[in-house]
């Protein structure tokens, strides 16, 4: 009775659902032959993977096991692979943080791991005060995380390339708008797939005998239903048509009132008359998306019989307009073709385009902000960066639905590799994945092209986001004493802007050089345009004329630099003048805030070591 | 019978161990029904008219002595709450312990002048007179004592031995292998 040998399986087994799978498959099954074999129950196991695990990838077939019997899994074998994936993902992030060498192909490691790693990311978006690099590891959680997400958007998209007039997945890919502005938040893919099926059940809870309707009454109530219950065709104000969120399914699923363009009511509508056996597809037209409802085979939309060759379209097609109408739409001037999947995935990214231009691009327009806040306010993430993401989403669906020999083709890669490409550097294992296969494919069906080189090719621009990652920083020191004593501010300070009044935190100084402070990626060089180098347009500092001492700062919520001149910084002490979107963005510089000296501190000690 | 109503019962007595002395203990009769075994010797001895209820397996004096503790203070206030508390559901559910329990087992049954040996034998005991809460409690204890411990440890710690052959100990150690 001295020691645990007298105790039945029983009580050792209870003990076990007590320990954490860690200590359990790493101490404890190791610590004697019955241990290991008690602790290997795949009860016990089964339970660790559904609680420690809520994203999987689809090879692991998890919902599929679930519901086999439990002995038909090695559910512990099934949890040390995803234990082990959390560990290279926890590696890997932890390299991303610490330098910015090699953050590129760290997060294709991650990204190797698809959905499975987003369980540790979304852990560490959310990591509290305690950890020493706070700031950091949830900024590059998310950043990695936000990758992981458009690379699944992309795939989604890529697999119409060979199926161009597929009417399948239609919410899915029109959900994957949603994966470029998810961020941490929950109404993802499944989220949307989940509530369209819950719409399709309520509805045939409402109308029990909805089976023994023809196709157009079944089509009619249907949209009487979803517009009743304003799943769709919520009415909103004038001014808020060109909302970012009503080009995105999933807020339009997820948000009372449901709000959303007409091309997204219509994708509601497809999506829940498809799950209810019709055969529903979005039909698009000049300035105007409608659904359209086909006859099954060998009957008309009344239900009566036919004959094959003697139906005309109009009595196989039917069209509605969930958005405005509970009715049948009738008396169009020609008969649209129902639109493939493809193409409305296309049209989506140009409303979202058109969202886009609403917001001046002047940051000196007075209402900018309030432009800003409301057109680009989604559920999460500020505004501005919502923003920012817009015409990146539209170029990739474009990129991916487009048929190679469009003659659009070559230009829209052109941009994307010229203005994108060096913006989304982490995006680069999506375009080895998915965009480089694409320009073989281009070469191929043209062989006599001049060719793409440099700037114009896909492999080239992957090879030069390669060798920058790859690139040792040039650190910035503090040689001399005069060095010492004329730059007088350090990274990580936080200032108050003299003239202009906005808070900023230091995160680069030069000088005695006109050129640029060293900087870690290619999108740092991209100082935002919308902001002007404050106080260096005046020219050089007189009382200091030979030579130019200068900062840049981050000014939140942008994470691009901004100049200032060194006369134009006070120091400020007071931690609660600091806005709060400025501890969202700095984790891209630094560690943590340290109240007590009201200072951020610098996680880009390679560049600036003396700092 | 009223809630006061106290019941008897007697450790076993063993010779050879003077730990076990066949020691009677006075405890509240609603306090000892939380456990499976005395609920139904309870009512044979009760059929019989036995006035003391006898052990069959011999627990330490001191260690029934803290388990007589635990009852008394988990005393359930009536019969109907006796009987909500020890009905047996299909679904485990983990029992909370209360700054109270955690004191007991810090300081009576872990802590100073005790030693690991006396959390075994709560356990050892709470299984065997069927004490459900008890026995729950006890194993969550061990469990945290486990926490973040080495194998090696865990041994020292559960008084085991390491008897996997050496070919054993290298697939374990093969498997454990953290690098990807």
């Amino acid at each position: 009775m001295a020691s645990l040998d007298g105790f039945p399986d029983e009580i050792l087994r209870q003990i076990l659902v007590y320990v954490s799978p860690e200590d359990l498959f790493f101490n404890i099954q190791p610590a004697s032959r019955r241990l290991h074999r008690i602790g290997n129950d795949p009860f016990l196991w089964k339970n660790h993977c559904v609680n420690s695990f809520v994203y999987w990838r689809e090879h692991h077939r998890f919902r599929e096991k679930l519901d086999q019997p439990v002995l038909a899994t090695d559910w512990r074998a099934l949890w040390h692979t995803r234990h082990r994936g959390n560990r290279k993902v926890a590696r890997l992030l932890n390299g991303i943080i610490r330098t910015k060498v090699g953050q590129v192909e760290r997060t294709e490691g991650i990204a190797e791991l698809g959905i499975d790693a987003k369980d540790y990311l979304l852990a560490q978006v959310h990591a509290d005060d305690s950890h020493e690099d706070v700031l950091a590891r949830r900024y590059y959680a998310q950043t990695t995380l936000d990758s992981l997400h458009r690379g699944m958007a992309v795939d989604i998209w890529s697999q119409y390339q060979d199926k161009p007039g597929s009417f399948d997945g239609l919410a899915r890919a029109c959900g994957a708008f949603d994966l470029f502005f998810l961020y941490d938040q929950p109404q993802d893919l499944d989220y949307i797939e989940r509530t369209l099926d819950g719409y399709a059940l309520q509805f045939i809870q409402d109308n029990p005998d909805f089976q023994q309707f023809s196709p157009r009454e079944k089509a009619i109530v249907l949209v009487r239903w979803l517009r009743a219950k304003k799943y769709v065709g919520s009415e909103m104000p004038h001014d808020e048509y060109r909302n970012l969120k009503n080009c995105l399914i999933g807020h339009a699923l997820s948000e009372e009132p449901h709000a959303s363009l007409p091309i997204i009511a219509s994708a509601i509508y497809v999506s829940v008359a498809t799950r209810l056996g019709l055969t529903a597809a979005c039909v698009a037209i000049p300035g105007h998306v409608l659904a359209g409802v086909l006859a099954p085979p060998g009957q008309d939309l009344d239900g009566n019989p036919v004959n094959e060759t003697s139906t005309s379209v109009e009595q196989n097609l039917l069209y509605l307009d969930p958005w405005s109408s509970d009715a049948e739409t009738r008396g169009l001037f020609f008969i649209p073709d129902p639109t493939p999947v493809s193409e409305i995935v296309q049209r989506i990214g140009r409303n979202m385009l058109e969202t886009s231009r609403l917001v001046s691009p002047d940051s000196l327009v007075e209402d900018r902000q309030g432009q800003l806040n409301r057109i680009c306010r989604l559920r999460t993430g500020i505004p501005i960066h919502n923003l920012q993401r817009i015409p990146y989403a539209p170029l990739w669906a474009e990129l991916m639905t487009m048929d190679v020999n469009d003659h659009n083709w070559d230009m829209q890669v052109q941009t994307f590799l010229l203005t994108y490409a060096p913006t989304w550097m982490v995006d680069n294992w999506i375009v080895k994945r998915y965009l480089e296969p694409r320009h073989h494919a281009r070469l191929r069906t043209e062989p006599h092209h001049p060719g793409f080189t440099g700037w114009k090719s896909v492999p080239d621009i992957i090879k030069l986001v390669e060798n920058l990652d790859a690139r040792p920083c040039v650190p910035n020191r503090r040689y001399t004493e005069e060095m010492r004593s004329a730059v007088r501010y350090k990274i990580g300070q936080v200032f108050v802007h003299k003239t202009r009044s906005f808070i900023g935190i230091i995160n680069g100084w030069s000088c005695g050089s006109t050129e640029l402070p060293p900087h870690e990626t290619m999108a740092d060089v991209s100082f935002s345009t919308t902001h002007p180098p404050y106080g260096i347009t005046r020219g050089p500092d007189p009382e200091n004329d030979s030579q130019s001492i200068y900062y840049t700062c981050l000014k939140a919520p942008s994470i691009y630099r901004i100049k200032v001149a060194q006369d134009n910084i006070e120091i400020i002490s007071d931690p609660a003048r600091i806005p709060p979107e400025c501890f969202l963005v700095a984790g891209k510089f630094f560690r943590r805030f340290d109240k007590d000296t009201c200072t951020f501190v610098s996680n880009i000690k390679d560049l600036y070591p003396d700092d | 019978m009223t809630s006061n109503a106290t019941i008897q019962i007697q450790n076993k007595l063993n010779e050879k161990n003077e730990s076990v002395s066949g020691k009677i203990f006075t405890i509240n009769r609603l306090a000892a029904m939380q456990s499976g075994v005395i609920r139904v010797m309870a009512q044979c001895c009760e059929l019989d008219e036995i006035k003391v209820i006898p052990l069959h397996v011999a627990i330490p004096d001191h260690t029934l002595g803290l388990i007589v503790e635990w009852l008394d203070h988990h005393k359930p206030a009536t019969d109907s709450e006796l009987a909500e508390d020890t009905q047996s559901s299909d679904s485990y559910k983990r029992v909370e312990m209360t700054e109270w329990d955690q004191k007991f087992f810090d300081d009576k049954v872990t802590g100073a002048g005790s030693n690991d040996e006396g959390l075994l034998r709560i356990i050892f005991a709470a299984n065997y007179l069927g004490i459900e809460n008890l026995l729950d409690m006890g194993v969550q204890v061990v469990a945290n004592m486990l926490k973040g411990k080495s194998a090696e440890e865990i041994r020292y710690i559960l008084k085991i031995q390491n008897d996997f052959t050496p070919e054993e100990e290298e697939a374990i150690r093969a498997e454990n292998n953290w690098t990807e």
